[in-house]
């Protein structure tokens, strides 16, 4: 014979529990989960992020600060060792100097073909805002309602 | 006549994965022949578990494709094409909006899932479902044919091997420890764990502990705000989160556990809730989606999120004795319809009748 299972009478220990809920004198938190926010990521977490064209904007920012890359540096250690990266460094600027100045201009290449890319976006919003006001103007007058 | 078990990614340890290799070892022992294909073979699994999908035979008029789905993938749509009969085992696709903001592939996976899912209902001559819930999921999609309920084959001898010691002696200090195992998803509401946890450590008893045993590869940004959540409300340091654990390691996470919590808001089956009945641990659970079939009848039912509730049900259920034995013995009672040769038999009755033999 298949064995039964024990009744458990939830109700009356929810009851029970009620009561209890009243006794302790609990405080609800006013923090809730959807409070919490974690600071957006950067690089690849950005492939998960809802696109914003503010973000987009920002990014695009940084990149034009950033895109010239710095060839001469200030030089750290004691004396000698100064010296020495003084000579290595005078050294090697034939062959280091033309390597940065190319890109340099790919890196404006890419900030001008970026910020193209944003306008576009804008445009693209833009015209799509446009048309959705003149089907909105449309059927507000089909209505037999004014829009303003 | 063979059987082709069919299904994207066969993974190790995983209850999709487990199942299929459980099937396989049951079609085999009844005589059929039989093989496991598919897109993806971890490689942690035995030698010869399953074989490439690329190299499977094309299967004729008079064999039979069981194809798992659980899951978007171009073969969803691939399997319909081929003219033998088949059979879907419905494992149940999580709804995509849990993943909206978290992971862009799961959304697509989960959103394409379902839609395939749906279009697949005329290609299924049969079904087999987890659960009563997918069962009712797959005949609001407009399934016709016959659907029976299977529950997950679940490999019980495994739970028997030894448990990762460090974690026993971590977490045997005295302290009350609250369990839920399971990937750190939205959909299993892990939020919800750690405010009804909030509650019970804060009011009721503070030498307890929340332990989350589970993967969060791919929803790193879940996880962070879960820990950022724990931290705002003071116990970020009594959460603990796992991570990707060995199988040891979770079976040590169940030999230290005095509850077993859940708050999920959609579950298929819910594999965890029977291993939670396997090593005798009280369960208190949401009641939505699957949970209450898988529970049968055992375990606490919460009809409701409302964490302080499920603090004080906490409570109840450990130190109320006769209450806790009482849920234990209902719990085993029920962990006797999961025994795998009662699964095995039915599974092997079904695809008798079905294939006429």
């Amino acid at each position: 014979m298949a064995e039964e299972m024990e009744k458990i009478d939830i109700d009356a220990i929810m009851a029970d529990i009620r009561r209890n809920i009243k006794e302790r004198g609990y405080e609800k938190t006013a923090l809730t989960f959807a409070d919490v926010h974690v600071q957006a990521g950067e690089g690849l977490e950005l492939l998960e992020e809802r696109f914003q064209s503010k973000e987009l904007k920002k990014w695009i920012v940084k990149m034009d600060e950033t895109k010239n890359v710095a060839c001469w540096r200030p030089l750290r250690g004691n004396p000698l060792e100064v010296f020495l990266k003084k000579v290595v460094r005078r050294c090697v600027k034939f062959y280091v100097e033309p390597i940065v100045a190319d890109q340099d201009r790919y890196n404006h290449y890419t900030v001008c073909a970026m910020a193209q890319v944003f306008s576009k976006l804008a445009d693209s919003q833009d015209a799509k805002i446009r048309k959705l006001e003149e089907q909105v103007e449309r059927l507000s007058k089909a209505l037999g309602r004014s829009t303003d | 006549m063979r059987i082709f078990q069919l299904l994207p990614v066969i993974a190790f340890g995983d209850a999709v994965g487990n199942d299929t290799r459980a099937l396989k070892k049951a079609l085999l022992k009844a005589g059929y022949e039989t093989e496991i294909y598919a897109d993806v073979v971890d490689g942690r699994l035995p030698r010869g578990t399953a074989r490439p999908y690329g190299r499977m035979p094309r299967p004729e008029r008079d064999d039979v494709i069981l194809y798992h789905l659980s899951t978007g993938h171009s073969m969803n749509y691939g399997v319909t094409r081929y003219p033998c009969r088949k059979i879907i085992m419905y494992h149940n696709v999580t709804p995509a909006n849990y993943f909206d903001g978290y992971n862009r592939d799961a959304y697509e996976n989960c959103r394409k899932g379902i839609r395939a899912a749906k279009g697949m209902r005329d290609a299924a001559e049969f079904c087999f479902a987890d659960s009563e819930y997918n069962r009712q999921e797959l005949i609001r999609y407009g399934y016709r044919c016959p659907i029976q309920v299977l529950p997950i084959l679940i490999p019980f001898e495994d739970y028997a091997k030894e448990p990762t010691n460090k974690v026993i002696r971590t977490f045997s200090d005295g302290k009350t420890n609250i369990l839920f195992t399971g990937r750190i998803v939205p959909n299993k509401k892990q939020e919800d764990l750690i405010l009804a946890f909030f509650y019970y450590h804060r009011y009721i008893n503070r030498e307890s502990r929340l332990i989350l045993a589970g993967s969060y590869v791919g929803m790193e940004r879940y996880k962070n705000r879960l820990e950022a959540y724990a931290k705002e409300l003071g116990i970020w340091d009594c959460v603990y989160f796992s991570g990707m654990s060995r199988f040891q390691d979770i079976l040590a996470y169940y030999r230290v556990a005095d509850v077993f919590l859940s708050m999920s808001e959609h579950e298929g089956f819910c594999v965890p809730l029977v291993e939670a009945m396997y090593f005798g641990i009280p369960i208190i659970a949401r009641d939505t989606s699957a949970i209450g079939g898988t529970l049968g009848g055992s375990g606490i039912l919460l009809s409701d999120n409302d964490p302080m509730a499920a603090a004080e049900m906490i409570d109840r259920v450990i130190t109320d004795r006769k209450l806790k034995e009482a849920v234990i013995r209902n719990q085993r009672i029920r962990l006797k319809d999961f025994d795998n040769k009662k699964v095995e038999r039915q599974f092997l009755h079904t695809m008798e009748q079905f294939v006429g033999r």
